[in-house]
């Protein structure tokens, strides 16, 4: 049953992804998942940001979230959660979108153009060192934090009779 | 299954949509009163402006919208799913948006759904694209939100259309609405009007 | 019945005034900021989220801030918010089992891989007010392992699987559009998923206390909790224009997988039966409360007698609605004057009647 339930993400992830959407897919989470005023910051350091036209200004609204009956069974609603979303078209018409959780405009219109310039390979090397990788680690490092603190309320058992077997 | 063929909707989406919403709502409150749209949005061919904006205004995830063979395009099915979410619907029976050139009328008007005694919401739109409002022939128009009588004559209608329309105002609390999509403007006649053709 | 009654404007408009006066309190103390409730007041900003139905930390302390810390008030702010957008679509099924684990326990299997890890909890505190905390914010000091936590604890329920002692989730038909009580009308029997999204967005309260109900023997199922987590899940959604799915951003949830004795039935052998629960945020009671209701709740699927409130579908799913509850009781203080003008006049008029009966047996009696 669990198989027939991960059909569904399984056909869409594994809808064969080309190397280049699985890294737009990771540079992507990582601009998502960025606290707002650092990745603004680090989009304001980008020196010669292009110019672009929006396709779709940036938007606020709604995603509905799903779970699993029992974490693995069948999908339901759980509840909505705020998104904001912007595409952008760089001059050489390159398309940049970003789709984010919580409300911040100008967040959504920085990731937008960063997706789009990301895709440029004459700003792509540039805008990984500058933007993406000291977002990516500084992520890591935060969860990593929190992480160890969290490991450190775990349960140590001391069992003074082992088992029946 | 990316688009990437894409244009902008309106340019200010917010304001531009509630501007068209409020023209659809007074064309529909008013039967055949002919609305002009102060909103443009780029019109990927071979739809046209009013219809645009009536997709743009009306259409989102949960209406599944149908366009006539002549009307599709990957382009038009892909810049309407950017800007509403909404999906394309092959089977018209099942979509609550149809959009056809106005001489399909009364093919198209046969199977559209007409919703249920319970739920007659659950009916259907049709868009018919036309080429333009004449100012003689077409019908005239009584019913709620007429004070005597309107007379109105979109460019290409059938007879057999017309028929399909008198049709249509018999079912009512049930039916099909209508807009008349234009280059420029739109008119409405909803399942409550009555029909009654005019001498061209 | 209700007829509009004019006047009143100016008095309304300065009990506006009022509000927004004692909202602020003394002023001589520091206004609170949207960033203190909602790093401070997380719990509560949790629960305002989960029955608000919207995932949005800095909304949902921005309305327990306009509400006063009225929660209910604060969940309709929500609620009325989110009628104003525009809904893009339905994200992925959430994956709990990957969840970046803040907390994690199972009271039915204490040797779980990945163990016992209590996280941020209140259960083994003193329950004593920490009058230190009124004197000054001093935390004590950190606890930090050399080590991270698992990085992806499995569902403990997951691991009976083999055994067939524990019955697994089942999948289910409308898997990619789950019902939705948002977009359609209620509609009674409901499927599990649609009861679900109800009870998620249902009365803590409420679901503690029929919860609780099922405990003393009001539709008795023997609960153990399976599994408590709770943690940050990465949302996922897939635009159209993308064709492929994308992280949106991650939510802090809670779950709890109930199990229950079940003695089987015709078609069933003896296992044990499961209840789901979930809140956004850190909401352990909610998340319990609803897995208890959940399983109570599949009593007609089964085979079980529907002697309880928790076991009436109808009766929990169209009174768990905090909001529309409150619409309802609290409508009670708005004008009723011609209503009760009427009301007012049967009364006198049956009273008389009555009196008049009396008056005549009076005079019988005498004569």
């Amino acid at each position: 049953m669990r198989n027939e339930n991960s059909n569904r993400e399984a056909a869409l992830q594994q809808a064969a992804l080309s190397d280049d959407q699985r890294a737009r897919q990771d540079w992507i989470s990582v601009l998502s998942t960025s606290p707002t005023a650092r990745l603004i910051e680090l989009f304001d350091a980008v020196s010669d940001t292009p110019e672009f036209a929006f396709l779709r200004k940036p938007e606020s609204g709604l995603i509905m979230t799903q779970g699993r009956i029992g974490g693995t069974g069948g999908a339901f609603n759980m509840g909505e959660m705020t998104v904001t979303r912007c595409s952008v078209q760089l001059t050489d018409g390159t398309i940049g979108h970003a789709y984010q959780a919580g409300r911040d405009k100008k967040k959504a219109r920085c990731s937008a153009i960063l997706d789009a310039m990301l895709q440029q390979p004459e700003r792509h090397a540039e805008i990984m060192g500058t933007v993406i990788e000291p977002l990516k680690a500084e992520k890591a490092a935060l969860d990593a934090a929190r992480s160890k603190k969290i490991a450190a309320t775990k349960v140590e058992f001391f069992t003074l009779v082992r088992g029946e077997n | 299954m990316a688009i990437t063929d894409l244009t902008p909707g309106f340019s200010d989406p917010v304001r531009d949509a509630a501007v068209s919403f409020r023209i659809i709502l007074d064309a529909m409150a008013r039967p055949g009163e002919v609305k002009s749209l102060p909103v443009v949005a780029p019109v990927p061919a071979p739809l046209n402006a009013a219809a645009v904006c009536v997709a743009l205004s009306l259409l989102d995830s949960d209406t599944p919208y149908w366009l006539a063979p002549d009307l599709r395009n990957d382009r038009i099915i892909g810049h309407l799913s950017f800007h509403t979410g909404a999906p394309f619907e092959p089977d018209y029976k099942k979509a609550q948006f149809a959009f056809f050139p106005v001489e399909d009328l009364a093919t198209v008007m046969q199977d559209l759904s007409i919703g249920t005694d319970e739920y007659p919401d659950r009916s259907a739109t049709a868009v018919a694209l036309v080429a333009g409002f004449g100012a003689t022939g077409g019908v005239r128009l009584t019913g709620p939100g007429i004070e005597t009588a309107n007379d109105l004559s979109p460019v290409g209608v059938t007879p057999a259309g017309w028929k399909a329309l008198e049709r249509n105002s018999i079912l009512f609390p049930l039916g099909v609405d209508i807009l008349f999509a234009g280059p420029e403007s739109l008119a409405a006649i909803p399942r409550s009007t009555r029909l009654t053709e005019l001498e061209a | 019945m209700y007829v509009a009654v004019k006047g009143g404007e100016r008095a309304i408009d300065n009990a506006h005034r009022l509000l927004a006066e004692d909202r602020r309190g003394d002023p001589s103390v520091p206004d609170i900021s949207v960033a203190q409730i909602r790093e401070q007041m997380k719990l509560a900003v949790g629960r305002v989220m989960t029955e608000g139905s919207v995932y949005d930390p800095d909304l949902a302390a921005l309305a327990l801030k306009q509400a006063r810390g009225d929660m209910i008030e604060a969940i309709f702010l929500v609620r009325a918010y989110r009628t104003t957008l525009a809904r893009f679509g339905n994200s992925l099924p959430v994956k709990t089992g990957a969840m970046k684990i803040d907390r994690r326990i199972s009271a039915a299997f204490k040797d779980v891989p990945g163990g016992q890890i209590l996280g941020p909890t209140f259960d083994y505190t003193h329950r004593l007010i920490d009058f230190k905390l009124a004197a000054d914010g001093e935390l004590p000091e950190e606890a930090i392992s050399s080590e991270e936590a698992a990085p992806h604890a499995l569902h403990v329920l997951d691991l009976l699987a083999g055994e067939g002692l524990v019955e697994m989730p089942e999948a289910s038909i409308n898997d990619e559009a789950p019902g939705d009580i948002t977009r359609t009308p209620v509609e009674y029997p409901m499927d599990r998923q649609t009861r679900l999204q109800s009870l998620a967005r249902g009365d803590e309260g409420f679901l503690l206390a029929l919860g609780y109900s099922t405990q003393r023997g009001y539709a008795k199922n023997h609960p153990f909790a399976g599994e408590i987590r709770v943690g940050r899940v990465a949302v996922e959604f897939q635009p159209e224009e993308l064709g492929f799915p994308i992280q949106i951003g991650e939510m802090e949830m809670t779950e709890c997988n109930m199990i229950n004795q079940f003695k089987g039935s015709k078609t069933a052998p003896p296992q044990f039966t499961r209840g789901y629960g979930v809140a956004l945020g850190h909401g352990e009671r909610k998340a319990m409360a609803m897995a208890l209701v959940d399983r109570s709740l599949r009593a007609g699927e089964l085979g079980e007698e529907r002697t309880a409130p928790a076991q009436d579908e109808e009766f929990v799913l169209s009174h768990c609605d905090n909001v529309q509850a409150t619409g309802f009781v609290e409508h009670l203080k708005l004008p009723h004057y011609v209503d009760f003008q009427s009301e007012l006049n049967l009364v006198r008029k049956m009273r008389k009647q009555v009196d008049g009966c009396m008056t005549s047996a009076a005079k019988e009696a005498a004569e």
